[in-house]
């Protein structure tokens, strides 16, 4: 009994901390340097087409995709340097992958294979504050971060592949179109689409938190919607298919049809809500 | 050839417009290459539509009634003067043996026909199960799903895909699609070894939720397992925790 008082009590701490997760603002996130005399912006390209880039570990981040051929990280970066450790000026910090901060903006970005990899050096490199991408299109995008920083990513704009496996971000979709598969432990996803691609899936999870998508009413979508423990909501004409849906007191599928049909999409979180709103 | 072999899939999913589907006829007279993948998705898409039906067909049942009315009609006209019954009766049995042996073997050639279009169609799912793209590869997997229960190479295809995908949203996906297979003891053997090796938090979650929800007595030694391993974060071992409690009071 006592393990199941402290089970019950450890997932409601997770509920209430995935409830409050991220209520910052795009503005406050990006631009809260902006005015600041001691922050200058600075930006990193390099020429890119095709293939993807691959994201390991990453904070805040605004990623958008734009009709150039230089990918684009700019940061804004405090203008004293480490000022932290006065010891270390003249030295570079050593880091067990073998890669080094080649962007001025705290992180690693090399080529391999036809892809791009971008890995995040930590704060010792730079005090940065968020990282803004522009990516030519084009350029599908992976990102996995496994580590216990929640924050956010903001993806606008975006019209290739998405590959997404996050441990405690959320993440903030607008004007995508998909295809994606993105999935959280402790963040929450929110995601507006102004079209659906038909081209691939789009799987959206977390486990934890809330998935809250708003479609187009003319979407055409084979749609499964799935929660553990929690409710569905939508205000979307769903054509049901009532022998692979299921309701009841624990999990939840619904499973049918927008229009007339068309790609699949799969909206899901084990312990919270999932919402689908028409626009 | 990414973007044309998008538009291929498009084109076999209606979703292009009467223009854009035009113009992909167009390109496949013209470019070998895309002739090539026209064709193979097209073995796909043809052989996804032929899933086999065991029982005869309706044009095929409909055949053998005309065929024994017309014999019985013929013999009736030509025996008048004989033992009338005995002769019907006689002819069809005649006429259901002959029928019968008609079936068997246009069923062993519709049946020969139907295996070599599975053929094809497994090999363009591997083929797309090796395509770059996790959105393309979840499709694979979405689409091996819907296969029928004794189509092996689909299966293995899904138990690979769990255990071995790079991306961990097409593991997730492969799982879900295994889940209604859970009763086969190979599939049940497999997320076993599967969940055992997993790394990722969210498919492990899965993992628990997917062996609670099959009531699965088997389940509570690899559900135990998790709550004893050392190394497993505190939240994953409460998660089984809960799964154990649920699956004890079954």
């Amino acid at each position: 009994m006592k393990y199941l008082i402290i089970c019950i009590f450890s997932f409601i701490s997770i509920q209430a901390i995935a409830q409050h997760h991220h209520e910052l603002s795009y503005e406050h996130v990006f631009n809260r340097h902006k005015d600041d005399k001691h922050f200058e912006t600075k930006e990193y390209k390099v020429k890119h087409s095709g293939g993807n880039l691959i994201i390991s570990g990453v904070a805040d981040v605004s990623i958008e995709s734009y009709n150039g051929s230089e990918v684009i990280l700019s940061s804004q970066v405090q203008i004293k340097n480490n000022p932290h450790n006065d010891r270390a000026k003249g030295l570079k910090v050593l880091d067990s992958r073998g890669i080094e901060d080649n962007t001025g903006l705290g992180y690693s970005l090399t080529k391999k294979e036809g892809n791009l990899y971008l890995a995040t050096m930590g704060h010792a490199h730079c005090d940065c504050s968020a990282l803004t991408i522009k990516l030519p299109k084009g350029i599908g995008l992976v990102i996995e971060d496994k580590t216990f920083r929640g924050e956010v990513v903001w993806i606008k704009n975006f019209q290739d592949a998405i590959d997404m496996s996050l441990n405690n971000h959320s993440v903030r979709l607008e004007y995508v179109t998909g295809p994606m598969a993105i999935k959280t432990l402790h963040g929450n996803i929110e995601a507006t689409f102004d079209k659906i691609s038909q081209e691939g899936t789009i799987n959206l999870v977390a486990v934890h938190s809330f998935v809250d998508v708003s479609l187009p009413s003319a979407t055409n979508a084979n749609l499964t919607l799935k929660t553990g423990h929690g409710e569905i909501y939508s205000d979307m004409d769903i054509i049901m298919d009532h022998e692979a849906s299921k309701s009841g007191t624990g999990s939840k599928i619904i499973t049918g049809k927008i229009n007339n049909g068309g790609v699949n999409i799969t909206l899901k979180s084990n312990f919270n809500e999932v919402y689908l709103r028409k626009i | 050839m990414n973007n044309i072999e998008d538009k291929i899939i498009q084109y076999f999913e209606h979703e292009l417009s009467r223009e854009e589907a035009a113009q992909i006829e167009q390109l496949i007279t013209e470019n070998v290459e895309a002739r090539k993948l026209f064709d193979q998705y097209k073995s796909v898409y043809v052989s996804f539509d032929q899933i086999p039906h065991q029982a005869p067909s309706d044009r095929l049942k409909q055949n053998f009634s005309l065929f024994l009315n017309e014999e019985i009609k013929q013999q009736a006209k030509s025996t008048k003067n004989t033992n009338y019954t005995k002769t019907i009766w006689m002819l069809a049995i005649g006429a259901i043996l002959a029928a019968m042996l008609f079936f068997l073997v246009k069923n062993k050639a519709d049946n020969q026909e139907i295996n070599q279009q599975m053929i094809a169609m497994n090999e363009n799912l591997t083929k797309l199960m090796q395509n770059e793209s996790s959105s393309h590869r979840i499709k694979a997997v979405q689409i091996s799903a819907t296969l029928p229960d004794n189509n092996q190479q689909a299966l293995d295809l899904l138990m690979d895909a769990m255990a071995k995908d790079p991306s961990s949203n097409v593991r997730l996906s492969a799982l879900e699609a295994l889940e209604k297979h859970i009763d086969n003891e190979q599939v049940r053997a497999s997320i076993y070894k599967s969940m055992a090796d997993e790394t990722d938090q969210v498919v492990l979650i899965s993992y628990i939720n997917i062996l609670t929800e099959s009531k699965e007595k088997s389940a509570i030694t690899e559900l135990k397992k998790i709550t004893k391993d050392q190394a497993m974060d505190q939240f994953i071992k409460d998660e089984a925790q809960l799964g154990l409690f649920q699956l004890q009071e079954y």
